[in-house]
């Protein structure tokens, strides 16, 4: 055999392997992101069960503590408020998340109100229904803290995954960009207790 | 070394009865029993209860694949309850992969709580609420009156019959290879090599054809016969390879399927390749004498142009003969194909008639000493005879023995090993997933 056609044998060789290589490195990110993607949306739908559970909630509530409108009216407004705030997890960046967490950051608060001042309503807290509608909420509450620690677990591995070599070559060629992730909420945000 | 051992048997057995489990000390009922769904370390419950428990969550097991498990415990420290739970689940993968129909009921006394843990797959089910019906409604009041075994007992019975009253689902059945949308585009794949031959093959038949260097018809038809080959190999057989390799790198491998008849696909190039290679030998060539053009004659006609050892030849299929004759000034010329036949040239007359008559052997080999071995060969033409005497080798005492235990080896290694199974007695839960939900409870 020619010198040259070894030659061009090993060329064609080394850059079929580039190409491989380069094929299943694209598709091992791309089902990563697309983890960290629907960790986020699970994430999204466990705050949209929160905020469905709102109506139903304040609806309860009404019946019972007529004198407590002021904070009813701030758990609707945050609910309103935060419900406008949504992310495509497409263009997650940090910003929006702080944005989404804030948002819902407020929610938590104007629900932990409302649930202190139902303390002092001894016939709602004994209807079946609120009784109910609290483990529910209790439940979701749970679920999100328990979605938001997965989605942040991706959000980590596919970002130490994307800043490795030689994944980073890949990665910036191809514009895979890291996720950020959710911080520890703030004392003012913290989930309402609803122990009781 | 004998105190270490002693001295970690008492740590881990101190934390075996210690008062406050973790995720990781606490026993799983998979390891105590076969079909144990109860972990019952501290012995909150009686033995009948959790007999019972257990009796209850295995046939609920069989009938419906949910795996509910209850866990009764002393004290989980100062952790709180709920994502104890959720931690837990995890950790014990309760339920089954995919469905992750799994359940805990974690009861700590010290704590004066009982929670569930629901698997996504039984979220629907075992909404919190109605998991927070059942504690406040069973178990609960049980609970404050110190009843413990009553108040999981009635919790289990409630648990597990809704569970029960759910349909039973069905595994989904495996979604099957959308043949429907693949074969259209493997058909396309195979006309797409049907065409790429094609126009390979066709693109070198002309190239050969204008090629100066190849002067006569046979010449070309080698050139075509050469080409044509090649250019079929490399499709039917690298193009298969490489997209097995493929296949087999970035999806089902049941696809290989689709690659093995690529080769077929090659099979109308190569008939026109053929088509070509006869028809161009048999094209009409210029005559050499004067202007006139020279045709190929039949097989017949062309006897009376050729020698007799000629014609014998054609009869073997050693040696095919064209003959031209031209249409004007009666030239002939005769060109010769030889053909890939076991006959060679006979060195007293010439004639590719020489065949290999027979193998004897003379002097056979044996351990010890080489043998000898008489080829013949024979022209059938002429019916001269040639002898040759060749060394065969002496027999190898382990050779052909050796060389079939390595095959055989070979294909049969491998088959050992145990199956892998966990030992320690008792199975684990089937890997199912939760993500916190349930309900919790006090008294």
């Amino acid at each position: 055999m020619k010198t040259n056609t070894i030659i061009l044998i090993s060329v064609v060789a080394v850059l079929v392997i580039a190409v491989f290589s380069g094929i299943s490195t694209y598709n091992k990110l791309v089902i990563e992101r697309e983890n960290v993607n629907s960790q986020w949306a699970n994430v999204e739908s466990q705050y949209q069960r929160r905020s469905d559970l709102i109506p139903n909630l304040v609806a309860t509530v009404k019946g019972y503590a007529t004198h407590e409108s002021s904070t009813l009216e701030a758990v609707v407004a945050a609910r309103s408020r935060a419900t406008q705030v949504t992310i495509d997890p497409k263009n997650l960046t940090p910003e929006k998340l702080q944005e989404y967490q804030a948002a819902q950051g407020q929610v938590s608060s104007a629900l932990g109100k409302l649930l202190m001042i139902t303390e002092n309503y001894p016939d709602l807290k004994a209807n079946q229904n609120f009784l109910e509608l609290q483990a529910q909420l209790e439940g979701t509450e749970n679920r999100i803290s328990v979605e938001r620690n997965r989605y942040n677990d991706v959000a980590k591995s596919y970002g130490i995954l994307i800043q490795r070599f030689p994944t980073v070559i890949f990665a910036s060629m191809f514009g895979f960009e890291k996720k950020p992730y959710f911080e520890a909420e703030k004392a003012a945000a913290k989930a309402p207790s609803v122990k009781f | 070394m004998k105190n270490l051992i002693l001295f970690l048997f008492c740590l881990f057995s101190t934390l075996a009865f210690a008062v406050d489990y973790t995720i990781q000390t606490i026993p799983s009922p998979k390891n105590s029993s076969e079909n144990g769904f109860v972990s019952n370390p501290d012995g909150i419950l009686k033995s009948e209860t959790v007999r019972q428990i257990n009796i209850t969550l295995d046939s609920l097991e069989h009938q419906t694949g949910a795996e509910v498990t209850v866990v009764v415990v002393n004290s989980i420290g100062q952790v709180e309850i709920k994502p104890f739970a959720t931690n837990l689940f995890a950790e014990w993968k309760i339920g089954k992969t995919k469905k992750d129909n799994g359940l805990l009921v974690l009861f700590v006394l010290n704590q004066r709580q009982v929670t569930f843990e629901t698997g996504y797959g039984l979220e629907g089910v075992l909404p919190d609420a109605i998991c927070k019906r059942i504690q406040y409604q069973s178990m609960t009041p049980e609970f404050k009156n110190g009843n413990y075994d009553a108040g999981l007992m009635a919790g289990v019975q409630r648990i597990s019959s809704i569970i029960r009253k759910e349909p039973v689902q069905q595994d989904a059945p495996k979604s099957p290879i959308a043949w429907n949308e693949i074969i259209p585009i493997a058909i396309a794949a195979y006309l797409l090599i049907v065409l790429f031959t094609f126009v390979w093959i066709g693109n070198s038949i002309q190239k050969i054809r204008k090629n100066a260097k190849l002067t006569s018809n046979i010449a070309r038809y080698k050139a075509i016969k050469s080409e044509k080959s090649g250019i079929i190999i490399l499709i039917a057989i690298f193009v298969p390879i490489i997209s097995i390799v493929l296949i087999a790198f970035f999806s089902n491998p049941i696809f290989i399927l689709l690659a093995l008849p690529i080769p077929l696909a090659t099979i109308p190039a190569n008939l026109y390749a053929r088509f070509m290679m006869f028809k161009i030998r048999r094209s009409p060539i210029p005559c050499n004498v004067c202007d006139g053009e020279m045709h190929i004659l039949s097989e017949k006609q062309e006897d009376a142009h050729l020698k007799l050892a000629q014609q014998f030849e054609e009869k073997l299929h050693a040696i095919d003969y064209d003959v031209f004759v031209c249409n004007k000034c009666a030239n002939e010329a005769i060109f010769t194909l030889d053909k890939p036949s076991s006959y060679s040239e006979c060195p007293k007359c010439g004639t590719k008639a020489l065949i290999l008559k027979e193998k004897r052997t003379i002097v056979a080999p044996t351990y010890i000493s080489a043998g000898t071995e008489r080829t013949t060969y024979i022209c059938k033409f002429c019916g001269y005879e040639e002898n040759d005497n060749h060394n065969i080798p002496r027999i190898n005492r382990s050779g052909g023995a050796f060389l079939g235990g390595a095959v055989a080896g070979g294909f049969f290694s491998g088959g050992g090993g145990f199956g892998g199974g966990d030992g320690g007695g008792g199975g684990s839960f089937g890997g199912g997933m939760s993500g916190g939900g349930g309900a919790t409870s006090g008294w």
